[in-house]
């Protein structure tokens, strides 16, 4: 929790300033079948992999994530939801 | 009476297996296993006996194997000449344990073939900025504030923090939309 609204109070601090930091600069993305693992040998899972280049100052940053389906479709939904809350001011 | 006791001892040493192999609870080790569960047997015994549980456990998962592949396999195990075979006990323990874990175990497993972090969670908001210091906020536009939470299996959480203005959140929808086409693609076709 403690992480949390540190992060939210750094956000409020970045945007006093001219610039917008952690500005999503691009995003890539790799999409497959994980047909098997060391650990189990006959697998048929959807991986979704992302790679997020954040503006932070005057550098980037490459963050990673794998996604699951249920994962992609919630994050989906809810950069909707943000979109039709920034269509309701502008 | 002592089947009873027998049988509950070895379903707890299964499930104890499964707590520190599969679930990632660190707090299960091979004494505290057998000072709660096997307390009179043998250190030498209750060695081998571990073992030999982690390994069957570990053919079982690694197949994932379903009902009639199970019962296959512990039967084979139950006719086994010398040490190296299981009891019909043993078996119907196993059985036991595997029916009611095996998704249980799949999962653990899939998620530690993940080697980057998953998206946990994400929370966001919108802001609209009336006012700077600068006195340009006539030209500014709603922003959205991202907050993804990451972490991989066992790790704690790491926070990314990210803004979009309408543009950037189109752009990204788009690129999203790329990415749902190719879901699509792939799953029909399956």
């Amino acid at each position: 929790m403690n992480t949390i609204n540190n992060t939210a109070a750094l956000c409020r601090l970045a945007l006093g300033q001219t610039l917008m930091v952690n500005q999503l600069l691009d995003m890539e993305w790799k999409f497959g079948v994980t047909v098997g693992t060391s650990e189990i040998q006959k697998v048929g899972n959807i991986f979704l992999q992302l790679k997020l280049v954040v503006r932070k100052g005057n550098s980037t940053e490459n963050v990673y994530m794998e996604l699951t389906l249920p994962q992609f479709y919630n994050f989906l939904h809810e950069m909707e939801r943000a979109k039709a809350s920034m269509e309701c001011f502008s | 009476m002592a089947d009873v006791d027998a049988a509950k001892s070895l379903s707890g040493l299964l499930n104890g297996i499964a707590q520190k192999v599969y679930y990632n609870n660190s707090d299960i080790t091979e004494e505290l296993l057998k000072t709660e569960l096997y307390p009179e047997l043998p250190q030498e015994e209750f060695r081998a006996l571990h073992e030999k549980m982690k390994g069957l456990l570990k053919s079982i998962a690694t197949a994932d194997m379903d009902h009639a592949q199970l019962e296959a396999f512990l039967t084979a195990q139950t006719k086994k000449q010398g040490g190296g075979g299981v009891s019909a006990e043993q078996a119907a323990a196993l059985s036991r344990f595997w029916k009611s874990q095996r998704i249980r175990v799949r999962e653990s497993l899939l998620a530690q073939s993940r080697w980057e972090p998953s998206l946990r969670g994400l929370s966001w908001r919108v802001d609209l900025q009336t006012a700077t210091s600068r006195g340009d906020a006539a030209h500014s536009g709603p922003v959205a504030l991202m907050e993804l939470e990451l972490g991989k299996v066992g790790q704690d959480s790491e926070f990314v923090c990210l803004e979009f203005d309408e543009a950037n959140i189109n752009q990204v929808l788009k690129k999203m939309a790329e990415i749902q086409e190719s879901i699509d693609r792939i799953v029909h076709r399956t």
